[in-house]
Formats: structure tokens, sequence, C-alpha cells
């Protein structure tokens, strides 16, 4: 095969590529924004109305303590008394210390406190998520970006009071530290095992998922707490210590919180925790099965809590923990709706249940639960309260409309795709699930046709448009199959990249008078070449004696 | 001989770039480095870090004194693969000197490859050579107190490679006879979309292989154009 | 500078170094070379010739292979133009249209620029005399010439390697009149001197009449005439009819290419139509006298290409 002829076969399907790839760029970008103009157009936020207000325009006095009720903080006493607490001026974004006016009341809506200073009432301190405090994989995936101003590292400093003499940076690759003396040369490298000379006999951490860090009291040298897919480290470089906390056998580890560890406080723990006897350090591993693993020290102890599986049942279960002198707590806090589809499921189906989910009322519950040193449960206390509906479902409704009509034009090869891609992508690793990849299924989901009939039908349109301009201009069957298919998967993309690479001239053929093409020397109607032009009875050729070149 | 001709005649065109981005790379980029070295690097930072504190671990990320050149010759590298690209496949359509460059006594393939071999030694020498004299000065412990990241190294390699990718869409676009307002600059929009790709990538490996399969799939095409001889 | 046709050997006079069968090359739905048939012997100098348009760079082009074709072939020098191997465009010469050179290149580096690609032929002794004729300093940058200074390089590298073909797309393009003859002059006495085969292209048919020996008209991309110079100029001739009364109405004379009248008189530009004929017509048509216009090549050419149903630009071209 001629040099000619090899790269031709290869760059006949790389620019097809290259372009469609452009163009099916370009069109989801002009339906994202399609359905986003139509929705800010016509957005309205849904708000809840309840029936009174809906007659007379103000709520009565219930609906009006349905609704502070509803807005009230709910928090536990060790004994399971469960207090209402409103914060009449609160403002977004306020610190937890900053003087409100608050108000306690019962569940029987009577007063007990009021006041801007601290309350009374010593309630439970929750073990906080620490993702919000943490680094998790998704910074770890952004520091490691490419692009040079992310070209950054993980560095943990060992400091004296002047100066930083260690510096133990990550290595993403190998899943462990290296360490470095200031003024040059390499300590050796920090992994699951503890200390090494080399990296070979570093043992990696696992797969990075987030990590909190905080400085001893006697230290400014930070210790890390370093969550993996199965396990936890707390790493202290200063020590050269590794201790691994928590393995999950069953599962892997989907959610970390802490109540104080170490020297590490959650955002909304009590100044005086500290001193306070029975708090425990304590750290939960939520799995992905449901189970909940805590380590607690002081001393030492391990807590499994199975949690029932028709927990999960239910929309917006949420569990978390506290260590109190009276023992530990679990509190569960639920609504009594069924789970939302999964997101792999359609567009409609996720929309309907939205929008039943706004129109019902609901009830929410909150529970507490004793948890005893074999992690049984034991109900102490429930409390429910209602939601009413929410009255204006504009925005679920212009958004859906809108995405209805753009993914008119989406290929169909966006179902299948979202269909297979989507659960093979959800099987993954979460540590091995690509962002990028996250967010070309966020648009397919968003921009898949669904199966739908207009699609198909606009699909069909547009093959008989290809098949009305391709003929003419064809070379081969082959090729016009090929194109016809790909109209077929691609829509209005691949439309769009047909013409881009084959809008080519047509003339009409002297021969037969049909419209042909150039890109071929024969008339794919008539099978006549391009006819010499009849000379002109007044043209001057006299050459008929000259002879061909040998 | 010949070849090395046409390569002597691309490179000659070439070089005023080509000097010119390893003056500023050298200029601006060791003058960064030096300003590293001679301040500290973030020490301040940790000075924040105190006894009996949680810490944020966004304390704990760094910069590498090589973050200010690594972004110039990011810059340097797609920028010079630009101009590269309009110069040797833009610049003959406007001065109409492709008939005279193609009329050689040689075969079309090796008046491609003089132009491409003239902006690949451009960038991955020149401009290679640049990153390895800046990640070597940054490697001096005299001068810093701990060393680079051999990712940072690579990562250098791969705007370098960016480089490459730029003056490739670039040739694709120039030799492009489509009009401009269809698919004449899709050569440009691949690499730009090639460039974003890369630049989003966490692992060195997918950065390099996105990378590779862009140059593979836009060195076929700008062969197959150039032998169609439509200019 | 007049021809000698004489003095130019006249061998291999009929076998050809340019032949092109079919040539078509269409942008989008126009074709601008259609069907050319195009025979160039060996030894001669072909003017190719043709108005604004009409395809002549587009001709060359396809003949030296940097376009495609549409359909059809061309061949130079026996090999077919689609292929042209190194070894057979070494014995090509080509000066382009507009004398495109490397703006930054000097003169002298222009020179090993092209010499490097004819490595056993190129006349380094030829090429400096020309420079010097042309009075032209070889550290000169070709930015800093002048258009004519710009032709006279490409002339000078185009011939220095002595091609057995050379192939000139309007070399004579924005320059002044002596420029040109210059220009001429120097390319006639090395052709003569050499037998090459030369085919030009040009607007300037004084050019074309005082240096070629055959012609290539082509019109809307199809080719008119290829003949010598002689044939074309004994064939297309204008003939003045003067009658006593108005003209025929009617004029049916073989050969008729344009007919204007005026009160007694008919004028009627013909081809191939010998003094026989036209004699016999006037006689037919009681014209009073009948005599031959002087024409130039000019002249013949724009009658000879000229529409059928010209329209006058001007008022005044009524009288």
């Amino acid at each position: 095969m001629k040099l000619k002829n090899k790269i031709e076969f290869f760059a006949a399907p790389a620019k097809i590529f290259v372009t469609v790839v452009i163009i099916l760029i370009v069109v989801m970008i002009l339906q994202a924004l399609v359905i986003e103009i139509a929705w800010a157009i016509r957005h309205e936020t849904a708000r809840s109305v309840t029936p009174a207000a809906k007659e007379t325009g103000e709520p009565n006095e219930a609906e009006q303590k349905l609704a502070r009720i509803r807005s009230c903080l709910k928090d536990f006493l060790p004994d399971g008394t469960v207090h209402l607490i409103s914060s009449s001026n609160r403002r977004p974004y306020s610190q937890p210390n900053e003087s409100v006016n608050r108000r306690i009341y019962d569940v029987n809506d009577n007063l007990l406190w009021e006041g801007v200073s601290s309350s009374p009432y010593k309630y439970l301190s929750w073990a906080d998520i620490v993702s919000r405090e943490s680094f998790r994989l998704q910074d770890m995936k952004w520091l490691n970006m490419i692009s040079p101003d992310m070209c950054r590292s993980l560095e943990v400093p060992i400091r004296t009071e002047d100066a930083v003499v260690e510096i133990w940076r990550y290595l993403p690759g190998r899943a462990c530290f290296v360490g470095y003396e200031a003024g040059g040369g390499r300590i050796g490298y920090i992994g699951a095992a503890g200390l090494a000379d080399s990296a070979a006999k570093a043992e990696p951490f696992g797969e990075f998922v987030a990590f909190f860090a905080w400085c001893p009291d006697e230290s400014s040298s930070p210790v890390l707490v370093w969550q993996t897919n199965r396990r936890i480290f707390e790493i202290s470089f200063e020590d050269r210590k590794v201790e691994m906390l928590c393995e999950s056998t069953a599962g892997d580890i989907q959610r970390l919180s802490a109540g104080t560890w170490g020297n590490f406080r959650p955002r909304n723990f009590p100044q005086e925790a500290k001193k306070v006897d029975g708090y425990r350090p304590l750290l939960v591993c939520q799995t992905d099965q449901g189970s909940y693993n805590l380590i607690l020290r002081d001393p030492d102890q391990r807590i499994t809590v199975e949690t029932p599986a028709e927990w999960n049942l239910w929309h917006g279960n949420y569990c978390r923990f506290a260590i109190a002198e009276e023992g530990i707590f679990l509190n569960r806090f639920w609504v009594e709706v069924e789970q939302m589809p999964r997101s792999s499921e359609s567009n409609k189906d996720r929309e309907k249940w939205l929008r039943d989910y706004r129109e019902k009322i609901k009830k929410q519950r909150t529970e507490l639960y004793k948890v005893d040193d074999n992690g049984n449960l034991s109900l102490l206390s429930s409390f429910a309260w209602t939601t009413p509906a929410d009255s204006i479902t504009v925005s679920i409704a212009t958004r859906s409309a809108a995405r209805r009509y753009v993914s008119l034009v989406s290929p169909a090869l966006y179902d299948p795709l979202l269909y297979f891609g989507f659960r093979y992508y959800a099987s993954l690793d979460r540590t091995r699930q690509d962002e990028f990849l996250r967010e070309i299924f966020g648009m397919l989901r968003e921009l898949h046709p669904g199966l739908s009939v207009w699609n198909w039908v606009l699909t069909a349109i547009m093959v008989g448009f290809t098949a009305w301009h391709a003929w003419p201009r064809r070379t081969s069957t082959a090729r016009l199959v090929f194109w016809l298919v790909f109209v077929a998967a691609f829509n209005l993309a691949g439309l769009l990249t047909y013409l881009a690479l084959n809008h080519t001239q047509v003339i009409k053929c002297p021969a037969c008078g049909r419209h042909r093409g150039l890109n071929r020397p024969d008339c794919v109607r008539c099978r006549r070449e391009l006819p010499t032009p009849k000379p002109g009875r007044l043209d001057l050729i006299l050459d008929t004696h000259i002879k061909p070149a040998t | 001989m010949k070849f090395v001709m046409l390569l002597r005649k691309e490179a000659r065109e070439s070089a005023p770039w080509i000097l010119l981005s390893v003056i500023v790379l050298l200029a601006i980029g060791g003058l960064l480095l030096r300003q590293e070295a001679r301040y500290g690097q973030d020490n301040w930072r940790y000075s924040q870090l105190s006894p009996g504190q949680t810490v944020s671990p966004y304390m704990l990320t760094r910069e590498s004194v090589l973050t200010g050149p690594g972004a110039l010759l990011f810059t340097v590298s797609i920028g010079l693969g630009l101009i590269l690209g309009i110069r040797h496949f833009w610049i003959p359509h406007f001065t109409r000197t492709w008939s005279f460059l193609l009329h050689r006594s040689v075969s079309r393939m090796s008046i491609l490859a003089s132009k491409l071999t003239a902006a690949a030694i451009g960038l991955v020498v020149f401009l290679g050579a640049v990153w390895i004299a800046l990640y070597w000065y940054a490697c001096r412990e005299d001068l810093f107190a701990f060393p680079p990241s051999a990712k940072v190294f690579v990562n250098g390699w791969v705007f370098i490679a960016l480089g490459l990718i730029a003056y490739l869409g670039t040739a694709l676009s120039g030799l492009s006879r489509a009009r401009w307002y269809t698919t004449k600059i899709f050569g440009l929009a691949f690499a730009t979309l090639v460039l974003f790709v890369t630049i989003t990538q966490s692992r060195v490996s997918s950065a390099l292989l996105i990378t590779l399969a862009g140059i593979v799939i836009l060195l076929v095409q700008i062969i197959e154009t150039f032998l169609k001889r439509q200019y | 500078m007049s021809r000698h046709p004489n003095s130019r050997k006249k061998k291999t006079m009929n076998e050809t170094v340019l032949e092109t069968h079919n040539l078509t090359r269409y942008y989008g739905s126009a074709a601008a070379v259609d069907h050319l048939n195009l025979k160039v012997p060996r030894g001669c100098i072909c003017g190719f010739i043709g108005r604004n348009g009409a395809g002549k760079t587009t001709a060359i082009k396809l003949m030296l292979g940097l376009l495609e074709p549409t359909a059809g072939s061309s061949s130079l020098l026996g090999c077919d133009s689609a292929a042209l191997t190194p070894a057979i465009r070494q014995r090509i010469g080509y000066v382009t249209e507009g004398h495109r050179l490397f703006r930054w290149m000097t003169i002298s580096e222009l020179e090993n620029f092209q010499a490097a690609f004819f490595p056993r032929q190129w006349d380094r002794k030829l090429f400096a005399e020309m420079i010097e004729y042309f009075e032209l300093a070889k550290k000169r940058k070709i930015k800093h010439l002048s258009n004519g200074q710009r032709a006279q390089v490409s002339l000078a590298l185009a011939l220095a390697p002595k091609p057995e073909l050379l192939i000139m797309d309007d070399p004579t393009l924005g320059l002044d009149a002596a420029i040109r003859r210059q220009f001429l002059e120097g390319m006639i006495e090395l052709i003569m001197r050499q037998g090459r085969t030369v085919l030009f292209s040009s607007h300037i048919l004084a050019d074309v009449e005082r240096v070629a020996d055959r012609i290539a008209v082509i019109d809307k991309g199809r080719l008119r005439a290829s003949c010598s110079l002689e044939e074309f100029r004994s064939a297309v001739r204008k003939v003045v009819f003067t009658f006593a009364d108005s003209p025929p109405a009617q004029v049916d004379i073989d050969g008729l290419l344009h007919c204007r009248r005026s009160d007694k008189q008919l004028e009627l530009t013909l081809v191939g139509a010998d003094d026989f004929e036209v004699a016999a017509w006037a006689e037919a048509v009681n014209a009073l006298e009948h005599h031959t216009a002087k024409m130039n090549l000019e002249d013949q050419f724009i009658e000879f290409t000229a529409p059928a149903n010209r329209r006058k630009l001007f008022q005044w071209e009524e009288t």
C-alpha cells in the first residue's frame, strides 16, 4: 500500500472523530444553554404554602407553630428529652458562639428558657463529618492536576520554633510519603508499615480518600488521620509513627466523623469539651454496607454498630454519634418517604419523584438510640413533625419541558451509553472514578432523549436528508451506508459532521443532465465521464502532427 | 543534503521565535527561581501552625518553587507552537511561496517532514533544555531547602508536548482549504480540547496518553492534507 | 530583439515534453480548466495566453503536480504530473507567478538553497553572470528588491540549473518596459544557446509575439488554439468591406467570428478564411472594395477571445 493510501486509511477516521467530537461539544453546549435560559426566564422558587395561607394569605396560629417547629434545631439531652431551639435573629453563616437570642421549647411547645447567653442545658455533642474540615479525594485530584497553577504537592512540615527542619511529601503514585531534611538529604519513606529506607520497601497506604490534621499540644508539627478505602491511619511524622486505627473488612469506608480526636475539634463542639469527663476521643467510620465502626480511646475500644437494612429505604436517612458520660448515643434523622430513584434511572422517574415529594405533606422524624458495648441499639426517644406541600413546582416543570425539547436533537446513542456506561462507572471503586467522566455522565443524564419517539422521527428525517444529499455525491455504496448509519447514531451532530466533511459541489452532468458530484471521475447516475466539450467551430487546434512523449 | 537544506531553511525561519522563547523562559524563569531562593519558600505559611490547633489541610499544600517557571513554560510552549504553526503553514499562503517551495526535487513528504522536524527541535530540544536547566537549578541544595518533586519535572515535559499539540493544530488549520466558518478552525479547536482535557488530568500517565493520542490524530490529518495537493 | 528561427535547431520539434489529456479542475461548480489537451513540443517557446481568470495559472500548477486535477492527467518529460519524481523535477525550471521568493533570504542564500536541489547541474558561473548582468548585489535581501529585480533573481534561479523545460507563469508581470525587454532578451539568449523548451504565460502579447514560436490560447478553461504563431497570425484576420449602400443584413461567409456594421461598411473578423474565399464573398455581395486591416497579436487575441454578444464598456466604442 502506498504511503498516501496508508495515511488516508487512518486520516479519514481521525478527521471524522475530530469533527464529530467538536460538533458534539458545540451542540451539547447549545442544548445546555437553551435549558438554562428557559429555566432562568420561567424560574420560580418553590415555596411551602399552607392551606390557611392559600385562603387568607396569612398562616394561622397552628400553622405558625408548625413552621417554628420545622425551623427549630432539635437537640437531645442524655436522658432522651428533646428540646426545640429557636434562634430568632440568627444570620446565615453566623458563628456558634455568636450572641443570638435563643428560645428553648419542649415537645409540647412550652417555653423552657430564653436568652442570649449559653443555655443551662448540656445537650449531646455529636461527632461531625470531617469532610468539611478534611482534604478529600477531589482535592487531591485537583492538587495533582497537570495545569500550571495546580502544580502543588502535599507536604507535612516538621518544625522547630524558627524553621522547618524536615518535610514529608506525599507521592500519589506510590501512596506513601518521602521525607527530606532541610538543606538536602532524603530521610526515608513512610508507608502503612512505618518508616522504610527505600520506596520499594515502603508499604503503600492504599487509595487515598481523605485526611484531616491537627497539631498536638506539645508540637507545631501536624499529625494526620489518613483515610483510604478500607483503612484509617494515624500518622505522626515527628515520631515516625504510623498506627492503623481501623480496617473495614466488609465494604469501603464511606464517611468519617470525629468527635474530639487528638487536638481535632469539630466545628460545633463546645469549647470546654476537653475538660469535661466522658468526652472520649471518638472516630466513626461508616461503610457503604451501612455499618458503623466506632473507634474510641481512653480506654481504647472498638464497637461495630449494624443499623437495620430497612433504614436505608427511607429518604434522608442519616445517623450521627455522640459520646457522653452517660454512654454512647446514636441520633437518626429520616423522612417518611421512600428513597429517590437511583441516579442511573431515567430523568422522568426522578422528576416524578421530585414532583410527588413536593406536592405531598411529609413527616420528618428524629430518634435517639443508646448504643451498648456490643453495638446494639435501644430506642430512647423519638420526635416527629410535618412539612406541608410546596405549591409551586414550576421550576421543575420548566426545566423538564426545555430538556424534553432540546433532547430531541440528542444522539440516540446517549441512552445505551448512559444505561451501560454509567452502570459500569458506578460499579468502579470511588477512587477510580474519574471526575471528568462524572461530568460527562451528568451531561448525558441531562440531555439523553430517553427513547423518545419524536427523537427517532427527527433522526429519520435527518437520515432522509442525508440520503438525498449524499446520493449524487456518493463515491461508493459502503461510504453512503456508513454516513447514513453515522447520522442515525449521532442525530444532529452526525448530520452537521456529515455536511462539514461532504458538502462538495454538485454540477449538472453534461451527459445526462442530472446532478452529480465531482469526487469521482464518472457520473453516479449515467456512469459516463465528464464529456469533452465540443470543440468550437473556429478553434485553432493544429498540433496533431506532434508526437506524444516516449 | 536536500532535506538538510530544507531543515536549515525552516530552522532559520523559526530561529528568531525559538530564540525569543528561550530567552524569555531562561531570563524570567531564572529570575523567579532566584526570588524563591532569596526570600524563602512559604515559611510564612508554616509559621501559622501552632501547638494544640486544628490544621486546615490547605496549609499543607505547597507550591513548588518551579510553579512560576512552570506556568511560564506552559505559556511559552503554547505560544511558540502557535507561532511556529503560523510561520510554517499560514505565512506561505499569505506570501504565496508554496509553489516555489513545493517545486523541489524532493518528495512532498520531505518538505513536510522538514517543517515538523524544525518545530519539534525548537520545542523539545530548546525549551526542553531550558526546562532541564531550571529544574537542575531548583535542585541545588545550597539554594533551596528542599528539592522539587519529580512530578513537576514531568509536568514541564507535558507542557512542551502541549506546545507540539498547539503547533499541529495550527498547522492543520493552516493547511485546510475549507472556509473559516466551517471546518478550517477545527484543527485549532481540537488542539484546544486536547489541551483542556490534558491539564485536568491528575495522573501524568493519562496526560501523556491523551497528548500522544492528540498528536497522532493531528499528525495523520496533516500528512493526508499535505499530500492531497490542494494548493 | 527579434527571433531568429533559423538559428535555432529544430531537431525533434515534433516530440512533446509537456502533454495534457482532458485535464480538468473544478473550483466549486465552476471549471477553471476544462478538458485541456495541450501538447508542447521539445525545443519550442510556447506562449500560453488567455484573459484574466481563463485558467492559465491553474493549468500550470496542474501540469507541475502542485494541484490535484478533478479529472484527466498531464505529463512532463514523459512522467505523470501526479507522480513527478525528484529526478524529473530537477529537469524542470519554474518561475512562479509574481516571483514569490523567501523575503528574508539574501540572493546568495537563495542561490545556496536552490543549488542544493540541483547537486550536479547547478551552474554557479551562469548564476553569477546573470546576477552581474542584472546588476544585483548578492548580499541584498529579497525583501529589499524591487519587483523587477525579484523577477531577475527568479529567472536566474530557474535558469542556473539548466533545465530542459522551463515553465514561467507571467514572468514579466509588474515589470516596466525596459526591464521586460531586458528579461526577454536574457531569456531568449540563454534559451537559444541551450536549446531548451519554454512554456510561459503572459498578458503582454507584444512579448509573446516577440519571442514565442507557438501559442496556446485558453478561454474560460478551454483550449481554443494550439498552433504555431505564424499559423495563428495568418488565420485570424479582420477584413473591411465597403458598400455603395448599406451592407447586407445576412453575412454567410465561412469562418465568421465577429461582424460590425456602420453605414456603408462591414467589418468582419474571420478565422481560417483565405483570400480567395474573401474575394468570392465580396463579389457575391457586391462590395465596392475590401481590404485586410492590420492587426497585431494583441488585436487578434482580443477578437479571437471576445464573446459573440460582447457588451460595450464605454459609449464611444460605438463609433
